[in-house]
């Protein structure tokens, strides 16, 4: 249990809309266990990312109880459920979701300010962390100015660079082209093996799922299947 | 708030992104800091304009028209059916006030008297009064001489008419006329004075029926060695206000039947003018900032809208309600600093250009058109520079507070 980091416990995700309930996640029971690479698969609408956004505290489930090393988030405030988020979980969007007004550099540096970090310690690592991405040519670039690759890359260090113990990827390659899509995820992989960071992605693509080495498929917002390589 | 948390709200970082912010909608910024100079360069000038009539109304209450402070008997403020003998007092009473304060560098007296002023064709009534020119150097400092000359000699038989009495008696500088009244004692007297100028105070209620004359000719018409009141001149303008508390204390045990009263008690159109503008200008302070918070609040809420994925990836990260709060806040006074530097130097330069326009304008009550001045008051520039701030993070923390609570997987989604 000591390895766990996420603990769900019969979760369910109601969302209300125009007066009809509609239940994105049911009964989920699921642990989460440090340096494991997991990929989510299943078909739109099924929720997989539902189940990421429950897995990175901004959602929160229903019914049921998250545990995120051991502390049950029903417990816990919103400014206490914020410093875990800066702390413990790096998120990658497929959108990049990088800040326009930030450089390369600063967008990396932003989540080390909320962890109250030195300013040359921020910039330290987050340098350190776009050499890690390959990016180190590119540290004054604003988002505007960097490819697709470019920014999921980009993203990606913003993601590592606080060591956070888990990270989540929605769809990260979607908005890429077939090859650069296989190299960002050869990078994720490259960088959860060297970091020993837990990863969930979830994801379309059945082939990048199955580079994963736990694969689970939910469907109807049940988990309907496991492999664990 | 601890110091750390003090030092992620205000970190460099932020007020980078607030400045690109800023500067990533320059039109929109600019008509914001426009909005917030335009307010503050307005109550600027409000307050300079009304601080210069008010000095100005000062000016003529303390100098000209009361004195720093006058002492009379209770009779003389209240008067009633008594012989005016009793309204009357002798300057040498206060020489045991002036003994015990020293910050009292003059008295002199005034005696005054309604009577009939008559330039051989036409007798108007007026009101003259008896002042003493060596113990109130400063008295013609307020007033305009309009022709002739103010009477140096306490005893000379020549007078000051007011501008609208002397046009409505058609005299002027050299010509005689006749003041006719009764002594103190109810006998009839009249004296024959040479006009030795015209004079405008600026306010029509005095220039239409004052003449000046002598103190001791004023004695010596009414027949006394008394006076109806003494003017204190003060060494420092508000020691008056300040030590009138003491002296009427002093007084009243003194057993003199002398009360004293500053120049604020007896200056009516003062405190009415002073009260006036001090709502006026509530009233203008009320509706610029009120305009400005719709301003900011309207520009906010539209950056907040434009900004909603960006709130989802920064809460996302770890943001807190209150560290989304402070972002828009901090970017809101940015732009409030910008404009009220900008408001300040704006409104310094209105008021160099008007002074070099040198703009003659006219005041109701004052008969004399004047220069218009405007004060430039630092005091008003660090208030209106309060308020626009204040204003400003009201109207910021609205439509942030509303952005901070948005549902993170919503506002995410704004991204796409």
């Amino acid at each position: 249990m000591t390895d766990t980091i996420l603990n769900f416990v019969n979760i369910h995700k109601i969302f209300a809309a125009e007066g009809i309930d509609f239940t994105a996640l049911r009964n989920i029971n699921l642990q989460i266990r440090k340096g494991e690479f997991i990929g989510l698969s299943g078909k739109s609408g099924s929720g997989k990312t539902t189940l990421l956004n429950v897995a990175g505290l901004i959602d929160p489930p229903s019914i049921g109880d998250l545990f995120i090393k051991n502390i049950n988030i029903k417990n816990i405030t919103d400014n206490e459920l914020s410093l875990i988020r800066a702390q413990e979980i790096g998120y990658i969007f497929q959108t990049f979701n990088l800040l326009p007004l930030l450089s390369a550099l600063e967008n990396v540096e932003y989540p080390l300010m909320l962890l109250n970090l030195a300013e040359e310690e921020r910039i330290e690592r987050a340098h350190a962390a776009l050499k890690k991405v390959s990016l180190e040519n590119f540290t004054h670039h604003r988002p505007s100015q960097l490819s697709g690759g470019q920014r999921q890359r980009v993203a990606f260090a913003r993601a590592i660079v606080k060591n956070p113990t888990l990270i989540l990827a929605d769809e990260p390659t979607a908005n890429l082209d077939t090859k650069t899509s296989d190299e960002v995820f050869e990078l994720l992989m490259r960088l959860q093996q060297d970091l020993k960071v837990t990863v969930m992605l979830c994801s379309h693509d059945n082939d990048l799922i199955s580079r994963t080495h736990r694969q689970i498929t939910i469907v109807d917002g049940q988990i309907a299947g496991e492999v664990t390589k | 708030m601890n110091s750390m948390t003090l030092k992620k709200m205000f970190s460099r970082m932020r007020f980078k992104i607030a400045l690109r912010s800023i500067t990533r909608h320059r039109l929109r910024s600019l008509l914001s800091i426009s909005m917030i100079a335009g307010a503050v360069s307005s109550i600027i000038l409000f307050h300079g304009l009304s601080d210069f009539v008010l000095q100005s109304l000062k000016f003529i209450a303390a100098e000209n028209q009361f004195g720093n402070m006058q002492v009379a008997k209770e009779k003389y403020w209240a008067p009633g059916k008594e012989s005016r003998k009793l309204r009357m007092f002798n300057l040498d009473e206060l020489n045991k006030m002036r003994e015990s304060h020293p910050e009292v560098i003059k008295v002199s007296g005034r005696l005054s008297f309604f009577g009939l002023v008559s330039n051989g064709d036409l007798s108007i009534g007026g009101r003259v009064i008896g002042i003493d020119t060596v113990g109130e150097p400063n008295f013609t400092k307020s007033m305009r001489i309009m022709a002739g000359q103010f009477f140096t000699d306490n005893n000379a038989k020549e007078g000051m008419v007011g501008q609208l009495l002397a046009k409505q008696m058609n005299v002027k500088p050299g010509d005689n006329i006749t003041v006719l009244t009764n002594t103190v004692d109810g006998v009839m007297n009249a004296m024959d004075i040479t006009v030795s100028g015209i004079f405008s105070a600026g306010i029509d209620e005095i220039d239409s029926q004052i003449i000046y004359i002598p103190l001791g000719l004023t004695q010596k018409i009414l027949d006394t060695p008394n006076v109806d009141i003494a003017v204190l001149k003060f060494a420092k303008f508000p020691q008056a206000e300040s030590s009138a508390l003491k002296i009427n204390r002093e007084l009243k045990t003194g057993n003199t039947l002398l009360r004293a009263r500053t120049w604020r008690d007896l200056a009516v159109l003062f405190r009415q003018c002073e009260q006036f503008y001090g709502v006026q200008n509530r009233l203008i302070e009320g509706i610029l900032l009120a305009l400005m918070f719709l301003g900011i609040l309207n520009s906010v809420s539209m950056t907040v809208v434009e900004r909603t994925g960006e709130i989802g990836t920064l809460r996302s990260f770890g943001e807190s309600r209150s560290d989304i709060i402070c972002q828009f806040v901090l970017e809101s006074l940015v732009l409030t600093i910008l404009g009220t530097i900008v408001g300040t130097i704006a409104s310094y330069t209105i008021i160099q250009i008007i002074h070099i326009s040198k703009i003659v304008t006219e005041m109701p009550g004052v008969s004399v058109p004047f220069t218009l001045h405007i004060n430039f008051l630092f005091s008003s520039a660090l208030y209106a520079s309060f308020l626009a701030l204040v204003t400003a993070v009201i109207a910021t923390y609205i439509p942030a507070k509303r952005a901070a609570h948005m549902n993170i997987v919503d506002a995410l989604r704004k991204n796409i």
